[in-house]
């Protein structure tokens, strides 16, 4: 990515706003949650307090009144004497009533009910019974049975005349009973004062003890508080000062006022220098521009946050690359200013710039590959149509490039390609494009070609230049190449035709004896007509159920197990016997019978998973890796279909694997990220295949929900090499994997040391000859019966696994 | 005659207290002479022997209750239900008899003792509470030689 070409408003990254937003430490939680217990402990004790108060004094006063009541029953029985007296002495009074008062009273003091009271504040008030000590209920009892005694003695008395012989001593009788009464009512009172005086100091024992016990809680709350509020405080000051990231906060005119430590490392200046100063002025000259519109848009709206990517100069001179999030805290009294949280992003910039370059550029000859030449080619047929130019694709095949190979080496070999890379390029112009294609084939793509003849003086130049001696390993070689020339006149016509007509005419050169060059005629339709017999053979083949599945294990490089399979392809071809994917794929493509194939393939994958599955269950956990080409990606009918492929099958969640390439991804990002969250949602994995081989931009890992991570073969191949920086590159890939939690599958395994460079860098899994190549069925079943486990003896190679 | 009986009867209760006390130096009181247990309830007195012997007598009070009662012993040849009535007509004159102990106050449920030496003769023992010896609670002893 080039400065300038980033939007200060870009959505923050999904592994960076956690800087951002999350301020909860393991030690706030657990504070919080002892909080939480006190708070809920000193309310329980306050309620507890209050209701226990509440109900304390409101049995106070119930058996205040009791008391009273029980008390005047010693009154009205000295009154209903008096009164009774009276009435034999003729004098008007009312005993009666006196009578009904006591036994009304007695009874309701025994059992609870209505009192009917002497004065009149509390009559007609409704009591409960008097008490539940055996020896007050004991003492009631027996005062209600003197109070009936004693009423009927009054009873007695007042039947009688004064002048009766028996009236004395009635009389007698009744007083000694009012007195009985009196003494037995008092001992009752004394007994349930002296209870009520009991309940009354537990009243008080138990409120002192609730109060203790409330103070203790709200200090302890209070301590805490003071505690949790210091700790927050230390945890932010820690959290700031320990972390890598940058954190700054200027004010509105871009002036530090806050820089934690970290600077030292990022920007080599520690806080003190940089306070008071611009932070502007660490950015470089071409991004502070944009840093300005960053400090602008940051100020916005307050609380607002936004994200921005730039570089810094470092004070040894080098630049960095960061990526920062801007938080408005302008309004927060406590930091008043703009915070910038910034992180440096250096090693995954070069990372990715290095696996772009390799995408685009061919490692050994650094010409452009494939990829490029297939998008210049693309872009040059789009123009030609608009300005009827002239285009020209040249194939290049080296003659006798083999021979130097086998004799001299694969190191000789490569040097020689160089230098043929170095030729080419000389007899080219530089707006003509060069490219690497693979192994011994190159390409020269003439945009504006003014003739036929000038494409042929080309290829003149070109066999020229390659026919003299090179010198390789202090040795002359001689080579020669075979040119195929095919035009493109501003016609219709497909990018992948004007490379196939290419082809087909440089084959023509070959044939014809090679060392020369052919221009592609329309006759030279031989190839393609062997391209429509094999997609009729396909069709038929899939209809006759020619195809069948090979199993490549997958291997767990921790211990050698088999962790899964890859499912692939082969064609049991009638007449030329198994056909290899290479034989059959790339017209399965062009054609579209990639779609029904790739649904065979899916289908007949997970079948057999489930029945490996039913028949050794120790192998449940066993995955079932099966590719998904960039066509079946574009099927509207994808989802439903794998859905219907993993309801019939049944398998685990997870233990299906979709692989696709990077260059799926790139047709529409939109659709495509729908679609593999929703082959996720279903339960399957996804796998990125030949990682590193494609456009290579690591946004693709983090805007699709990959699981799975492999490894193109072409970066383990290098591994092992003296001067190769294959070991750099694959060590940083399992690194970024290991920060995105994607497990990670080396493709391609062939030699020890091979594996043990991936084990010491981390990689989970592999595959590859080493362990085994792509099995049939029966092959593989004989694995699952014997539980075979993986050259335990490589595998025994010191590693970082325990 | 008032001045007097009070200050009998605090020397007889200081005396009574102070044999309490020295009997109860050790674990359960081991009374020193003859025992007298007697049952007071509503509204009675019940000494279990109408006969004691002579010496250092221990009447060990159990109230049955459920009132609260009181406990005096006195010395008197008169029947027990004939003795001398106060001028409330509800209880003894008891300036007019001689208390040789007393338990003020026994709760019910409660038991009490009173030591007190005893020569032969009669006694009576009784609740003075108002209305209480009216109503029955009294009963006589008789205090023997030594057989």
């Amino acid at each position: 990515m080039s400065e300038g070409t980033w939007e200060p408003n870009r959505t923050p990254r999904a592994d960076r706003p956690s800087t951002v937003r999350r301020t909860s430490f393991l030690g706030e939680r657990r504070t919080d949650r002892r909080f939480r217990w006190i708070l809920t402990s000193y309310l329980i004790v306050t309620a507890v307090i209050i209701s226990y108060t509440a109900g304390a004094i409101a049995d106070q006063r119930g058996s205040a009144l009791i008391i009273n009541i029980a008390a005047r029953q010693r009154a009205l029985a000295e009154r209903y004497v008096k009164d009774v007296v009276l009435v034999t002495d003729g004098i008007q009074a009312d005993p009666l009533d006196d009578a009904e008062q006591l036994l009304t009273n007695a009874h309701a003091l025994l059992v609870g009910g209505d009192v009917i009271a002497v004065h009149g504040a509390d009559a007609e008030v409704v009591i409960p019974p008097g008490s539940d000590d055996p020896a007050v209920i004991a003492k009631l009892e027996q005062e209600q049975k003197l109070i009936e005694r004693l009423t009927e003695i009054g009873h007695d008395v007042m039947q009688l005349d004064a002048s009766d012989p028996m009236f004395d001593d009635k009389l007698l009788d009744l007083r000694v009973a009012g007195a009985l009464v009196t003494s037995v009512s008092n001992d009752a009172v004394g007994k349930m004062t002296q209870d009520a005086e009991a309940a009354f100091s537990r009243l008080v024992l138990i409120g002192i003890a609730l109060g203790i016990i409330g103070a203790i809680a709200a200090i302890t709350m209070g301590v805490l508080m003071r505690r949790a509020g210091t700790q927050r405080a230390s945890q932010f000051r820690s959290l700031v000062h320990n972390a890598s990231d940058l954190i700054t906060v200027v004010d509105a005119s871009g002036i530090i006022k806050y820089q934690s430590p970290s600077s030292e490392q990022l920007v080599g200046i520690g806080p003190d220098r940089l306070v008071g100063s611009y932070l502007r002025d660490l950015v470089l000259p071409d991004d502070r521009e944009y840093f300005d519109a960053l400090l602008v848009n940051g100020q916005a709206g307050s609380g607002a946050v936004l994200t921005g990517e730039f570089r810094v100069r470092h004070a040894d001179g080098s630049s960095r690359y960061v990526d920062t999030i801007v938080s408005n805290l302008t309004a927060d009294a406590t930091v008043g200013g703009l915070v910038f949280n910034t992180r440096d992003m250096t090693d995954r910039r070069m990372l990715e710039e290095q696996l772009e370059h390799r995408a685009f550029f061919d490692s050994l000859t650094g010409l452009p590959n494939r990829a490029v030449f297939r998008d210049r080619l693309d872009h040059a047929i789009a123009r030609s149509a608009r300005d009827s130019d002239v285009l020209v694709v040249l194939l290049l095949d080296l003659d006798r490039f083999k021979f130097v190979n086998d004799s001299l080496g694969h190191d000789a070999g490569d040097e020689l390609l160089v230098a043929v890379g170095g030729r080419i390029q000389d007899c080219s112009r530089s707006s003509d494009t060069v490219a690497r294609l693979g192994g011994d084939e190159f390409a020269i793509l003439i945009e504006d070609a003014a003739s036929e003849e000038a494409a042929v003086a080309l290829a003149e130049r070109l066999l020229e230049a390659l026919t003299s001696p090179f010198e390789v390993r202090g040795r002359e070689v001689f080579i020669g190449a075979s040119i195929g020339v095919a035009l493109h006149t501003g016609e219709s016509g497909q990018p992948d035709e004007l490379i196939r007509n290419a082809d087909t005419a440089m084959y023509a050169a070959k044939g014809a004896g090679k060392g020369r060059w052919v221009v592609f005629q329309p006759a030279m339709h031989q190839r393609t007509l062997e391209f429509f017999e094999v997609q009729a053979d396909l069709q038929r083949a899939l209809v006759r159920g020619e195809f069948v599945l090979h199993y490549q294990p997958i291997v767990d490089l921790a211990n050698g197990k088999l962790q899964g399979v890859e499912a692939l392809v082969r064609w049991r071809h009638p007449t030329q016997g198994l056909v290899m994917p290479g034989g059959f794929i790339p017209v399965a493509e062009e054609t579209g019978m990639i779609v029904p194939l790739g649904v065979w393939v899916l289908g007949e994958a997970c079948r057999q998973a489930r029945e490996w599955r039913d028949r050794y269950p120790e192998t449940s956990a066993m995955s079932m890796s099966v590719n998904l080409s960039m066509r079946q990606l574009l099927e509207p009918d994808l989802v439903p279909r794998v859905a219907e492929v993993l309801a019939e099958s049944h398998l685990e969640h997870g233990q299906l694997i979709l692989e696709i390439t990077e260059g799926s991804l790139l047709q529409d990002v939109g659709e495509t990220a729908e679609k593999l969250s929703a082959l996720k949602d279903l339960g399957a994995r996804l796998a990125l295949d030949d990682f590193g081989t494609g456009s290579s931009s690591l946004g693709h890992l983090r805007h699709f929900p990959i699981d799975v991570l492999k490894i193109d073969k072409s970066f383990v191949d290098g591994l092992g090499d003296e001067g190769s920086d294959a070991s750099a590159l694959v060590r940083a890939i399992i690194e970024l994997a290991r920060t995105l939690h994607l497990t990670t599958v080396g493709e391609g395994i062939e030699s020890a040391e091979q594996l043990t460079e991936l084990r010491l860098a981390g990689c989970d899994l592999g595959q590859g000859y080493l362990f085994a190549r792509p099995l049939a069925r029966d092959g593989l079943e004989k694995m699952l019966r014997t539980g075979y486990v993986f050259l335990p003896s490589a595998l025994e190679a010191p590693s970082r696994f325990p | 005659m008032r001045r007097i009986r009070k200050k009998s009867r605090a020397l007889l209760t200081a005396g009574a207290v102070l044999f309490s006390l020295f009997g109860c130096t050790g674990h359960p009181p081991a009374p020193p002479g003859p025992v007298l247990e007697v049952k007071v309830k509503d509204f009675k007195i019940e000494p279990s022997l109408p006969t004691i012997e002579n010496g250092l007598v221990t009447l060990r009070v159990h109230n049955e209750g459920p009132a609260t009662h009181e406990f005096v012993l006195i010395r008197s040849d008169l029947p027990a239900d004939e003795l001398p009535i106060a001028a409330d007509g509800l209880s003894v004159d008891e300036d007019r008899v001689v208390p040789l102990g007393e338990l003020t106050e026994v709760e019910a449920g409660a038991s009490d003792a009173l030591t007190v030496a005893l020569t032969r003769g009669r006694y009576v023992l009784f609740c003075n509470l108002e209305g209480h010896y009216l109503t029955g609670m009294y009963a006589s002893i008789e205090v023997i030689d030594d057989v």
